[in-house]
């Protein structure tokens, strides 16, 4: 090893196991965060017969999904400085050093392919953008097994390289004389510096569109929360829905299913104990922003058409497709914040937040509070 | 291989296999939700646009940046850190700077990204300019009293 006078060393000393092993615990960390989140965001969305999802504490899809969508921005830096540390690496000769080097080396490919398309479709569906066939969540969903799996094996395989400490191994101990740190130390800690700063911009820059007070400085989120309707983004307008016409004829009722029917139209809902709530729409795209709304109790409708405590109920809408229905389960259906909402802020909802029925529960994907409610039924 | 390999590390070796091809199930067998004629792809193409585009991108960037500052070693790292921060907002802001977003949505992407971008740039470069200048005042003052 050459070292220069700065102290710096000539050679590429920092390209070494411990620079890999901290941006690759640092990339991993984020990757596993957005794993987690993504999974409790599709055991809402496609919930299991044994587990009825918890409705408090009321802020908590907003968490782990704001989570979800921080830590897989934050992720592009660290992928990008790690796949930059070790892109060396992809043409060292000889490729293969036998057939276990073989599948070491094969599986990289589907992990790195696996976390740039989880990253790039992510980004590209916060702005609603969709320039492919297939349906973001399924292959989302699809490939987050796929990157879970490879980055497993990646690290099984590495473990035994793994190094976070100086001086450790084969290595001569850190400041050997006196002054001097370890071979490269300055240079792994501008990479890890710079990867920290990036980490930090892009956080800044997109953060404020769940946590509000950064709303200022995040110039790049995709949404604003004080921008829409009543103080509200909106993620799907009535005009897309195509629902317009059905959600301001006078004819609508809302009808609920159960052992005492019942067909109920504004003058009903709005002569029913009204309730107020101050809850979130916390969206997949992780936006979220906090509205007041008023309306009934879903439970009171429950009970008034006589449906059972213990039942899973759907929520059906006027809109027709992938979203015109949303199940509730028991602890949701019969938690006192779960409304149907008839006002938002103050005055009555707007087409585009739902008239005029909407659901609005606490716990909830912003996905499942669904808009234009035409029917309840049980399960 | 000759030691007998850790239970965990064995373990983790098996539970990667599995959800490996469990999430290679899915995508696969998917049929229009899925699309593997799309997926696959959209797969191929981050991991060439990656290894083939933008790496050697930022290797050429790289060999540019030490050629252009041979003689300034000290403004190196500070430079390629501000670069680096650089192409990360530019990847971050490239989706709402590049699609129409929803068009009949006006709460969806309602900022001027291309404004947005354009400020955080000129704070990075601002940022990057002023520590560039802070390490050569440093090193003239160290010069000094060595001299």
């Amino acid at each position: 090893v050459v070292r220069a006078a700065d102290g710096t060393v000539t050679g590429e000393a920092w390209r070494d196991a411990r620079t890999a092993s901290i941006l690759g615990a640092a990339a991993g960390g984020a990757l596993l965060v957005c794993f987690a989140t993504g999974l409790v965001s599709h055991l809402h969305q496609h919930p299991v017969a044994w587990f009825d999802m918890p409705s408090r504490p009321v802020w908590a899809y907003q968490v782990t999904q704001g989570l979800h969508v921080v830590a897989g921005i934050a992720a592009v830096p660290l992928v990008l400085a790690k796949l930059w540390l070790v892109y060396p690496r992809l043409f060292r000769w000889p490729p293969v050093r036998g057939a276990v080097h073989g599948v070491e080396r094969l599986l990289i490919a589907p992990l790195v392919a696996g976390v740039l398309f989880q990253l790039v479709t992510g980004l590209v569906n916060l702005v609603q953008w969709y320039p492919w066939r297939f349906f973001f969540p399924s292959a989302h969903w699809a490939v987050a097994w796929i990157v879970a799996g490879a980055l497993a094996v990646h690290v099984a395989f590495k473990a035994p390289l793994v190094r976070f400490r100086s001086g450790a191994g084969a290595e001569p101990a850190a400041e050997p004389d006196g002054g001097h740190p370890e071979p490269g130390e300055v240079e792994r800690r501008a990479v890890l510096l710079g990867a920290g700063v990036a980490v930090g911009a892009v956080t800044l820059a997109t953060a404020g569109q769940t946590l509000r007070p950064l709303r200022g400085v995040s110039v790049l989120a995709p949404r604003d929360p004080a921008v829409g309707p009543q103080g509200l983004p909106v993620n799907r307008t009535a005009r897309a829905a195509r629902v317009e016409a059905l959600a301001t004829d006078p004819a609508w009722r809302l009808v609920v299913d159960g052992p005492r029917p019942a067909s109920l139209d504004l003058a009903d809902l709005a002569a029913l104990p009204q309730h107020e709530a101050r809850l979130p729409i916390a969206c997949v795209e992780g936006w979220s922003a906090s509205g007041d709304w008023s309306g009934v109790r879903l439970r009171d409708v429950l009970d008034l058409a006589g449906i059972p405590h213990d039942v899973r109920v759907r929520v059906v809408s006027l809109e027709r497709g992938l979203y015109q229905s949303s199940p509730v389960g028991p602890r949701g259906a019969r938690d006192p914040l779960t409304l149907l909402a008839l006002r938002l802020n103050g005055e009555p909802l707007v087409l585009d937040h739902g008239y005029p029925l909407r659901l609005i529960g606490p716990n909830r994907p912003g996905v499942l509070q669904t808009k234009w409610v035409a029917r309840i039924e049980v399960i | 291989m000759g030691r007998r390999l850790p239970v965990w590390r064995s373990l983790l070796f098996a539970a990667g296999a599995a959800s490996l091809a469990y999430g290679g199930w899915l995508l696969l067998t998917g049929g229009p939700r899925t699309a593997p004629r799309s997926s696959l792809p959209w797969l191929a193409g981050a991991l060439l646009g990656h290894d083939a585009v933008l790496a050697p991108a930022t290797v050429a960037a790289g060999w540019l940046l030490w050629r252009v500052t041979a003689r300034r070693p000290d403004a190196r790292r500070i430079l390629a850190a501000g670069a680096f921060v650089a192409a990360c907002l530019v990847l971050v802001a490239a989706p709402a700077l590049l699609s129409d977003g929803a068009p009949d949505n006006d709460t969806a992407t309602p900022r001027d990204y291309a404004r947005g971008l354009g400020v955080l740039l000129l704070l990075d470069a601002a940022l990057t300019a002023g520590l560039v200048i802070a390490a050569s005042l440093r090193r003239r003052a160290t010069h000094r009293r060595r001299g």
